[in-house]
This record gives structure tokens, sequence and C-alpha cells, in this order.
């Protein structure tokens, strides 16, 4: 919770300065990287060349000495301060230093090229995946968060997913595991199971998931829940993993038999892409480009943390200038398409938050039986909201079943187009939804055989 | 207050693919044995009719099942003045629909459970 507050007083601050920059002098600010500092994964400064930290706790100390003989005097920035805390709703803490470092090297902005869509770009690092390995690791979720909520605004944005690695490594080798990064992270966007279930048949061992992707993803699951499993990830079968995966096909109404076959590892791999809030909506274009080794973001043959990068770009229309297609194509060393569209990046995607818990009373919850009053069991059902986006679940064993996040008026109604009606021996309940007639129309159909 | 209700159903028309092998548990192998087929269609699936009941158990059984239709009567009135291509094209437009349906209803959002 403070850590969010204080994101949005950087923000805030962030904002203020740029307040004074418009101001008083254009230019005076580089382009800060916000997100990276927010999240901690550097400290909270935002690095310039020629420059002399402002601190800022409940006043403002310092300012660069060639900022001093600007316009912008210690009042002004204590204003923007000031305004700054007003605006995030946050007292800036006193004894606690947020330290903004600003270029003090005036530049002119220059024009927008035509030539190049403009873009907001969020990246993913070497921490959020495992060495030769393309699963976005549970770390990765708020990204992935921030970069759906962005594109949900205006989903005719369309989206590129750009993977890259190191130097370490063939070319060969290097592109197709950039390639792999970046289909996984488009098919989680999209939650399409069947992309990561490929990964599984990896025609390159290294890359291949197997029992240890099972364990992450295990291990993160369930949301908002006791994890299935809390073992070590050491990508070994054994009595661990597989009761943790009896866990989940008991949660899915599947045969707990412990064992990782095709339909228990979609069913994981489903559980993991349901990550609340990671989804675009469907139609949103979302290409990807395998880069390798090719656009190294620090110049060095070595292991790189920072060259290891799978970059989402926004762009702000479609179609993408210049194509993708120019820089898959193209010749490297020379290519230039990737270092175009970066120049042209307006801004951080601002990072999403971490699972939000189901809402209280939010769950819709019941019990489906059939005429005779056994229980109707694995029966998979639908919640539509009002809003249009769906929920799924199926009846456990006694034919129960809870769907979590449900509010205002819903319908519920089952895949497989059997009919609801209300269960004369509860009258008065009320009937969620009727499939093929009214409330009790449906209730006198009988088997009927085709002529 | 939880919401009971009952399932109706009548014979369903469905594309089914059976499991490359059969389940080990007795009652699994009948329920595949006793499913009233009809046609191949196409990409391994199998035209067949089934009571909508029997579908969970299909499933448990390893068998993918779409229904195209829940009543069959209602295949039959709405593919009866079709040609051959519109006909396949319902069934592909319904199938599609199952499997979209199915992967929503896959995606865990608290699924079953005492309510």
């Amino acid at each position: 919770m403070f850590g969010e507050r204080i994101i949005h007083a950087f923000e805030a601050v962030k904002d203020a300065f740029d307040d004074l920059r418009a101001s008083f002098f254009p230019g005076f600010f580089r382009e800060v990287d916000f997100p990276r500092a927010a999240t901690g994964a550097q400290p909270a400064r935002f690095a310039g060349r020629h420059s002399e930290p402002l601190q800022f706790n409940a006043k403002c100390s310092s300012v660069p000495d060639n900022v001093s003989k600007s316009p912008a005097d210690d009042k002004s920035v204590r204003r923007a301060v000031t305004k700054a805390q007003l605006r995030a709703g946050v007292r800036l803490q006193t004894g606690r230093s947020f330290v903004l470092i600003v270029d003090a090297e005036t530049r002119t902005e220059a024009p927008p090229n035509p030539d190049v869509t403009p873009s907001v770009r969020a990246s993913f690092d070497a921490a959020h995946f495992e060495t030769a390995k393309a699963l976005p690791l549970p770390p990765s979720l708020p990204i992935f968060r921030g970069i759906a909520a962005y594109s949900r605004q205006d989903p005719s944005r369309p989206l590129l997913i750009v993977g890259h690695t190191d130097a370490v490594g063939s070319a060969e080798s290097n592109l197709m595991l950039s390639d792999d990064r970046a289909q996984a992270c488009a098919a989680f966007l999209k939650a399409d199971a069947g992309a990561w279930m490929r990964f599984y048949a990896h025609p390159q061992k290294s890359h291949q998931w197997g029992v240890r992707e099972d364990q992450i993803m295990l291990s993160a699951l369930p949301f908002g829940g006791t994890p299935y499993f809390a073992g070590p990830i050491d990508g070994i079968a054994g009595r661990q993993t597989d009761d943790s995966l009896r866990k989940l096909q008991n949660n899915q109404g599947l045969t707990a038999n412990g064992k990782p076959d095709n339909q228990t590892r979609a069913a994981l791999i489903n559980e993991y892409m349901a990550a609340e809030g990671t989804r675009v909506e469907a139609g949103t274009s979302i290409q990807t480009l395998a880069c390798g080794k090719r656009h190294l973001e620090v110049n060095t043959q070595s292991a790189n943390a920072q060259n290891r990068r799978v970059d989402v770009f926004a762009f702000d229309t479609a179609p993408i200038k210049p194509l993708p297609a120019d820089c898959r194509n193209g010749t490297h060393p020379g290519c230039t398409v990737y270092e175009a569209w970066k120049k042209e990046v307006k801004g951080p995607i601002p990072v999403g938050g971490d699972n939000p818990p189901p809402k209280a009373g939010s769950v819709l919850k019941g019990k489906i039986t059939y005429r005779d009053g056994t229980p109707a069991a694995g029966v998979p059902l639908i919640v539509e909201l009002p809003d249009g986006s769906k929920k799924g679940g199926t009846t456990d064993a006694g034919g129960n079943y809870r769907i979590e996040g449900v509010e205002g008026s819903a319908k519920l109604r089952l895949v497989d187009g059997l009919s609801l009606a209300e269960d004369p021996a509860h009258p008065g309940q009320q009937v969620v939804a009727v499939n093929g007639g009214g409330a009790g129309g449906a209730a006198g159909e009988t088997g009927t055989a085709v002529a | 207050m939880p919401n009971d209700l009952i399932a109706l159903g009548t014979s369903a028309l469905v594309l089914i693919k059976f499991p490359d092998a059969p389940p080990a548990d007795p009652a699994l192998k009948s329920a595949l044995f006793a499913v009233d087929s009809h046609a191949n269609y196409k990409d391994g699936l199998i035209i067949a009719q089934v009571d909508p009941t029997d579908i969970p158990t299909l499933r448990k059984a390893g068998a993918e099942v779409f229904v195209i239709d829940a009543n069959s009567n209602d295949y039959i009135v709405n593919t009866t003045d079709l040609s051959d291509s519109e006909r396949v094209a319902y069934i592909d437009e319904r199938l599609a629909r199952a499997k979209d349906d199915l992967l929503v209803a896959s995606v865990k959002s608290g699924g079953g459970g005492a309510a």
C-alpha cells in the first residue's frame, strides 16, 4: 500500500516537474524512466547525464548550478513539490529522500518523425524469464496487467512484442529463443493456452517446458489462495508435484490422477493465464518480432541481463511504421527499424498492480441437478456479465458451482446448451437464466429421438 | 442465497473425438462404447448423438465433446434446407463457438466447490 502511494507521489512529482519544464525551460528534463524506478528495479532515481541530484523531502534542497541561474528558482521548485503532494494525496515523508536527478543539458525537442508511428513501451527483463525458457514468470504479471489495461483503453492500438537476447550463443538459437519469448507473451495477453502447450514439445530440448514450468505455475496458483505447490522448483517429478497436480485437477473437475497429461497442463495454463486483468480485448492486433542478438541494449558480447529483454510497443495507430517486416527481413547489422521505434517512444506503459483478491460478496454460487435429483457433475458453465465479459467454471461432483468476481445482474448458461429452470422443490428461488425458453417453458422438455 | 436449478436436456447432436487410448475405468470405457456415432466429420471428429447428461462422463473418459445442437431436433430443423456446404459451415460455426465457450469455462473463476 505504501509502495503504491509512493508510486503515485513519484508520478505526481514527475507531472509537476513536467509543468515546470513547460513553463520555464522547455527541453530541460530528459525523458524519465519512471516505471523502472517505481517498481524498485532501480532506486527511485531518474538518471540523466551532466546532472546533479535535486532532492526534496518535505521541502526541496538544492538545484543544479546552471538551473539556479534560470528562471526556475527554489520557490518555483518548492511550489512544484507542494503541487505534487496535493496531486498525490500524500505528504512526501520528512527524512525520506526522493532523489530526482535531472539532466541539466538543454536540448531542443525534435519534431515528430512522420515515418515512424509513436508508441508507448513496456519491457520485460532477464528477471522475468528463466535461462533459455519462454515462460513469463509470476513477477511479470503486473507488467502484463499494465499492458492489457493500456490496450483495453483503445483496442485499435496495435501491439508489437519484440524479443531480444544477449550476444552469448549462436545467432540461430538466440533468434529462436527471442521468438519463443515474444510468442509466449503474445499468447499470455490473448489467453491462448494452445500456444503455450507447444512449448512442452519444443524441438529444441533446452527450450522445452516440463515439470519445472508446471511447478512454477503451480506455485503461483490459485491466485489469492494457498499455492497448489509449495516445494522447491527443481524440475523433478515427485510426490509433492503429483499432489499439487491432484489439487489442480480436483479444482478443475478433472480426473485427479496427479499426472501432468495434456488436459491437466492445458487447465494449468488456463488458470495461470486467467490472472486478473491481463487479457487484451479480442481482436486486438498483436504482432511479434524476434531480434535475437541483433539489437543489443548494451554493446557487449558478454552475458548481459539488460540485453535479455522483451519489449512491448503499443503504437498510437495502425499500420506500424516502419513495418516490423522491414526489421525481420532487413540487413543486420545496419537495420535502423528498431532504433526508429525506440526514438519515437513517448513514454512507458504504467505497470499494473498485483493480483487483486476477489471482492467480498461478489460470488455467484448454487447447485445444478438433473430432473431426477442427481447432481449435474462436471458441467461447464459460463456467466455473462453486464460489461460483456465472461467468467467460467465447472460444477463439482455435487453439482455445485461457484463463480467469483461476479457483479451486477449476471446471466448464467451451461456451455453444452442444457436448459436451466427453477427447481420446483425450491419454489420462489430466482431463475438465473433459461436457455431455449421461459423459466417454465423448458421445464417440461423430455428426451426426443431424431426422426 | 444459492440458486438451485435443474438441468434439462434431450438427445444432443455433438462432435466427439475419442481419446487415443481407452480409460482404465470400466464405467468410463463403457460410456465411450455406448456413444451413438453417425458419421465421420473431419479432424478426427465424429458426429454423434448423446444424452446431454452423459457429456461430463465422456469428457472424464478423455473424449473431446462439442455440442452442435443441444436438441437433435433443433439440428434437423436448422439444417434441413441447407446445402452440404452450408451444413458444414453451420457445424463449423457451432464448433468454433463451443470451443470458445469451453475455453472460457475452463478458466477457473471459482469453478466447482461447495456453495
